[in-house]
């Protein structure tokens, strides 16, 4: 439709508020309380304009345009009616320094003093010179404020980790409350009482942590003035430069801007296009300053004399390693780290291959749910089922979760999924905890602990014996499918995943809604050994209803490192073999460029580490080498989506950390192998794209695969009588934990907590806190895993 | 080891330390200063005596909140001791009988004149004493100013009181409005001092200032607190730190303040996330 903005004829949506018709075509209309992903609210009046017809001043944020509509933003009147209504804002807020007459000669003067412990004007703010309060001062020329100000005197709240609050700053625009009910689901903020006495806070006064926050700072980065401060980097000088890269932690992959100051890292925050429209969680917004400088840095080689690390330069590192590894070709394993880029990991690869004689670079975390699925393709010729994007989320009418805490270990899909439920979608979880996920879920299912395979069988055997869906006929392996069912014990179904009939009949019924389905599956699907199973049935279930898939891969490149192992010939090691291989002695050297839990005992003769951190590994290494970390490279990453994507170089490496794809192709040449000769990771990436490297062709036909009955189950149950479901634990870069690099990641997160149920408690003679010992059934704790354990006190 | 009588915050940013110091309350002088260290391993840093006790044997200062000192500062009780207490330090204000003098504060300063605004009242002159904060809700110590001022003047930049302008542009309408001034003494932050220098340049009234810069031993030995003054080299803990504000090299003051502010960030930011730790 068309509409006039100041005499302009516009062509506007009916979906686009007039504020946002007006911003979209360069036109300035103050606001402080709307915000692109919140709904309108109009509370603060600023953004008012004069609509031909209608009486008054109307709030543009709140007013959709309707055909002919004309709008004027700007009169003289319109001008006075905003000045007057933020002046009334401003008098309730240190507003000194805004109307100062020494303004400009005391920006000249002043150090920054943004130190100080509470704010009285902008020199003392956090948000001085990037306060949405000053930009629209300034633009309404506001130069004195006809009210004496109010101070309102709150104490500051600076109790919580990642950021302070100081509602004395607060102009009560509800974005902060807003963005944590509406987008982020956390409902941890609300207004406390009313008129005079408002004021954003949590219920009973509690701390953030026991309100149920999650510290994704999204209210951070939505407050227009400086009540909300990260604690790290408040008081220093505003950043001189900033870099765009890919958050390095999960799969999402969220674009983060990463803010600098003479070639420091200060802040990173969510990127506003991108897959994570605006949004990130907290260890991308919170964690990677830490991370990037945290004391464990390696910061340079290491070699081993006389039984000690003792530092030395590159070329003697490289001639050193180069010149052992040599003797080991053929009985050597190089294990890498998903979170590395692309480029990293096809050096690494390659350098595994054609100078150790290995089978490739083994990743740490494998097998992982792609590799479960592309094993199905290769076994049965078939396609995988349709994969979803993240878009696909919003638009889907039920979303099933299976196998994560998706809230915690991928907050920002957990923010698409939110805005699904907003838009009616039926969110079904089966899961043995009681979480987040499971009380959003409009359905949710308690299941025993590793007994997904079989709701996903009774899920499919309703469904098709209430008739099949529309979308499953016809396709190839119905047949043989269905036989594989029937021959499943019916013992096995509902009642051993715990369920009654009912209840996985209701779930059924909800797949076989008209409209999209988006099956959420991560990594507890296939921790325990009858992972096959269960992606089959995943996969029979989503070709039945048409859902999609979204495998919820953990490390920011797992996908990128799935497709680059496509090429290798079958049977490339995985990392349970290397490490049985490295403790049997059968491999004698072994290069890990990411974490690996390394037996006591092993045989190993040679060990090199190539990482950014010091880890438990180092101490018996022979040589370690400093990696650079995501920020200090350039690199692409895949993510869960299979989009590829660009990660800039923030800053100039720590120490003299080098990128890993450097170290690998150093090496490489030394020791003979050919076309390593690669000088920047452009070149590295021009290579992945000639050969389709990082392309996902998904071929083949559509069909079903045959399920069968998990096997390998309880073993030695007597000697471990209790099953212990390992939970992915999503809070690391590389070897290093958040935790550790982070103390107030400490406080929010610390892994070493065991869940326990009182009775089991009590049986083990364990008390709450208590410090406890967990024995389990196999040897190899590789990985997360659902495990037979023996737990007992620890002294 | 000094043990601390009172610590109050007065307004936002901005408290009273009262310490038990006997041997310095019986000694010091307006204009003088003290060097504290919060902690054993802190800092030392001057702050200047804004009132004293001969008979309680204390002395009371007024500081800012502005780094890692003051913070810790911020955060003692009555009872609790702090390591170094240490002065008089400094020269004395001179204090004569020159007319009328204006005495301008603000921030700290509003608490650092008072002596001096005192001593002059006493020693028979017209005090008019102006106090300039950024709003109404910071002004503290208005009786104690009143009693020894003839005149009481407060600028805020809201509109609590009867200006708005800040120091430089009431001393012009001061002047303006026919007021004779024979002496001005300003402190605070180097910006009102400087700003209030300009102001009097031109219609030539002597203008006496605290100088502020970086001191480490306060007793003459560092030379941390280099000045130039006149073109000479005065080291303002021992030669001040009351200096002629109009032979101040200003440019060189602001630029040595801001010479560690690197480092006092990240202090700052240091003593936060270790000292202060967060809820569990
Ligand atoms: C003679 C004199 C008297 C003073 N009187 C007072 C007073 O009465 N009340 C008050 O609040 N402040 C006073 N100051 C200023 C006060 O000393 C500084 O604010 C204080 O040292 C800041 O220390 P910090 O660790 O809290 O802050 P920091 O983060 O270390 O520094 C903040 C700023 O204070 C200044 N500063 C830092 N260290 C020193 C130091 N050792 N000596 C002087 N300045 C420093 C620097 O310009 C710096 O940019 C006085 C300064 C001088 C020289
Ligand atoms: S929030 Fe903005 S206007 Fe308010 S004190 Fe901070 S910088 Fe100034
Ligand atoms: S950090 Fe996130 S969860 Fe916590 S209050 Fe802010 S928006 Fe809500
Ligand atoms: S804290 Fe910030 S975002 Fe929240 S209501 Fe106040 S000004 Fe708005
Ligand atoms: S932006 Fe429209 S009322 Fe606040
Ligand atoms: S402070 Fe050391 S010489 Fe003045």
């Amino acid at each position: 439709m068309k509409i006039t903005i100041d005499g302009r004829s516009i062509e506007a949506q009916g979906t686009k508020t007039v504020l946002e018709v007006a911003q979209d075509n360069g036109i300035y209309i103050p606001a402080l309380c709307s915000h692109p992903r919140l709904a309108p609210y109009a509370a603060c009046r600023l953004c008012v304009v004069s609509i031909k017809g209608k009486p008054g001043f109307q709030p543009s944020c709140n007013t959709y345009p309707a055909e002919g509509m004309e709008v004027v933003t700007d009169s003289e009147e319109l001008r006075l009616q905003r000045v007057r209504t933020m002046e009334l804002i401003l008098s309730e807020h240190p507003n000194a320094c805004l109307i100062c007459s020494e303004k400009a000669d005391c920006e000249d003067h002043k150090a920054s003093i943004r130190k100080s412990a509470e704010v009285t004007g902008c020199v003392f703010c956090s948000s001085n010179r990037r306060c949405e309060l000053q930009e629209i001062v300034v633009r309404l020329k506001v130069d004195s404020i006809p009210y004496s100000s109010v101070y309102r005197g709150f104490s500051v709240r600076r109790s919580d980790p990642f950021f302070i609050q100081d509602y004395n700053l607060c102009i009560l625009c509800g974005r902060c409350v807003r963005i944590c009910h509406e987008v982020r689901g956390a409902a941890a903020i609300s207004f406390m009482f009313r008129g005079s006495q408002a004021v954003v806070g949590t219920m009973f006064d509690r701390s953030l942590m026991a309100a149920g926050c999650q510290f994704c700072g999204a209210c951070v980065d939505v407050c227009p003035t400086g009540a909300l401060a990260e604690r790290v980097g408040r008081h220093e000088a505003l950043p001189d430069a900033e870099a765009e890269t890919v958050c390095p932690y999960c799969g999402v992959g969220c674009r983060l801007v990463v803010e600098t100051l003479q070639g420091r890292i200060q802040a990173a925050k969510p990127a506003e296009g991108g897959v994570n429209r605006g949004q990130a969680c907290v260890r991308g917004r919170f964690t990677l300053r830490d991370v990037v400088y945290s004391p464990s840095r390696i910061r340079r080689p290491m070699v081993k004399k006389d039984g000690k690390l003792v530092e030395t330069s590159w070329e003697d590192a490289l001639a050193f390693v180069a010149g052992k590894l040599k003797s080991y070709a053929g009985r050597a394993c190089v294990v890498v780290s998903s979170q590395l880029g692309c480029e990293d990991l096809f050096v690494l690869d390659r350098f595994a291959r054609e100078a150790l004689g290995a089978g490739g670079a083994v990743p740490s975390l494998q097998p992982s749910i792609l590799d479960g699925l592309g094993d199905l393709v290769k076994a049965h010729g078939l396609k995988t089922p349709h994969r979803a994007s993240l878009a696909d989320l919003p638009g889907s009418k039920a979303i099933l979760v299976l196998g994560e805490n998706v809230p915690v270990s991928h907050p920002v899909v957990w923010v698409e999924i939110l805005e699904a439920l907003r838009c009616g979608a039926k969110l079904l979880v089966a899961s043995h905890k009681d979480d987040l996920l499971t009380r959003h879920a409009s359905q949710s299912l308690k299941i025993r602990p590793g007994s997904e395979f079989y709701l996903l069988a009774s899920l499919s055997k309703v469904l098709l014996e209430s008739g099949s869906p529309q979308a499953g006929s016809g396709l190839k392996g119905l047949d043989g499918f269905k036989k594989s069912l029937e021959k499943l014990p019916a013992s096995c179904l509902a009642d051993t995943a715990g369920l009654q009939e009912e209840e996985v009949r209701r779930l059924a019924e909800a797949l076989r809604c008209c409209g999209p389905i988006v099956l959420v599956f991560g990594q507890g699907l296939i921790s325990m050994p009858w992972a096959r199973e269960n992606l089959a049935a995943l996969w029979d279930l989503a070709v039945l209803t048409g859902a999609r898939l979204l495998p919820l891969a953990e490390e920011s490149d797992l996908f990128g490192a799935w497709l680059l192992a496509r090429r290798k010939p079958s049977g490339a090691p995985s990392l349970e073999t290397v490490l049985r291989a490295a403790t049997t002695g059968e491999i004698k050297a072994l290069y890990l460029a990411g974490p690996a839990p390394l037996p006591e005992k092993h045989g190993l003769e040679f060990l090199v580490v190539q990482d950014s951190f010091v880890n438990e590994a180092c101490q018996g290494a022979d040589a370690v080498l400093p990696a650079a970390t995501f920020a200090e490279a350039e690199g692409h990453f895949v993510n869960l989506e299979g989009r590829v994507q660009k990660s800039e170089k923030v800053i100039e490496p720590v120490g003299e950390a080098k990128p890993d794809w450097w170290i690998a192709s150093h090496l490489a040449s030394r020791m003979g192998a050919e076309g390593f000769g690669y000088e920047d990771a452009g070149r590295i990436k021009e290579q992945l794209d000639k050969e389709g490297l990082l392309a996902l062709q998904e071929e083949g036909e559509a069909g079903f695969v045959p399920v069968t009955a998990p096997s390998g189950g309880p073993e030695r149950a007597a000697e471990y009588p209790m099953v212990l479901p390992g939970e992915y634990c999503p809070d690391y870069y590389r070897t290093l934990a958040l935790c550790q690099a982070s103390p107030d990641f400490k406080v929010l997160r610390n892994p070493r907590r065991l869940k326990i149920g009182p009775e089991d408690a009590a049986g083990a003679g364990l008390q709450d806190g208590a410090k406890a010992r967990v024995e389990s059934s196999s040897a190899c704790a590789a990985g997360p895993g659902t495990a037979r354990v023996k737990i007992t006190g620890a002294s | 080891m000094s043990k601390i009588i009172r610590r109050e915050r007065l307004v936002p940013n901005l408290h009273l330390l009262e310490v038990s110091a006997p041997e310095i309350a019986r000694k010091c002088l307006p204009g003088q200063f003290v060097m504290i260290m919060p902690d054993e391993r802190g800092e030392r840093i001057p702050l200047t005596i804004a009132d004293w006790d001969r008979d309680k044997g204390s002395v009371t200062t007024v500081f800012m909140t502005v780094g890692t000192t003051t913070h810790k500062l911020a955060r003692l009780s009555a009872g609790d001791e702090v390591p170094v207490f240490v002065g008089p330090l400094g020269k004395p204000s001179d204090i004569r009988n020159y007319g009328a003098v204006l005495c301008a504060g603000g921030c700290f300063g509003i608490a650092a004149i008072y002596p001096i605004a005192r001593a002059l009242k006493e020693a028979g002159n017209k005090v008019i004493t102006l106090v300039d904060v950024k709003a109404g809700y910071l002004l503290y110590w208005e009786d104690k100013l009143r009693k020894v001022s003839d005149r009481f003047l407060v600028s805020a930049r809201d509109h609590k009181f009867e200006t708005k302008d800040y120091v430089p542009a009431k001393i012009k309408s001061l002047l303006a409005e026919g007021a004779k001034l024979d002496r001005v003494v300003a402190i605070g932050c180097t910006y009102l001092m400087y700003s209030s220098c300009e102001a009097t340049r031109a219609p030539g009234i002597k203008t006496v200032v605290s100088l502020n810069p970086i001191m480490v031993d306060g007793t003459g030995m560092c030379g941390a607190c280099r000045c130039a003054v006149d073109g000479k080299t005065k080291f303002a803990c021992v030669d001040g730190p009351d200096f002629d504000g109009h032979a101040v090299d200003w440019n060189e003051l602001f630029a040595r303040r801001k010479s560690y502010l690197d480092h006092e960030m990240k202090s700052l930011c240091y003593w936060e996330r270790t000292r202060l730790p967060v809820c569990a």
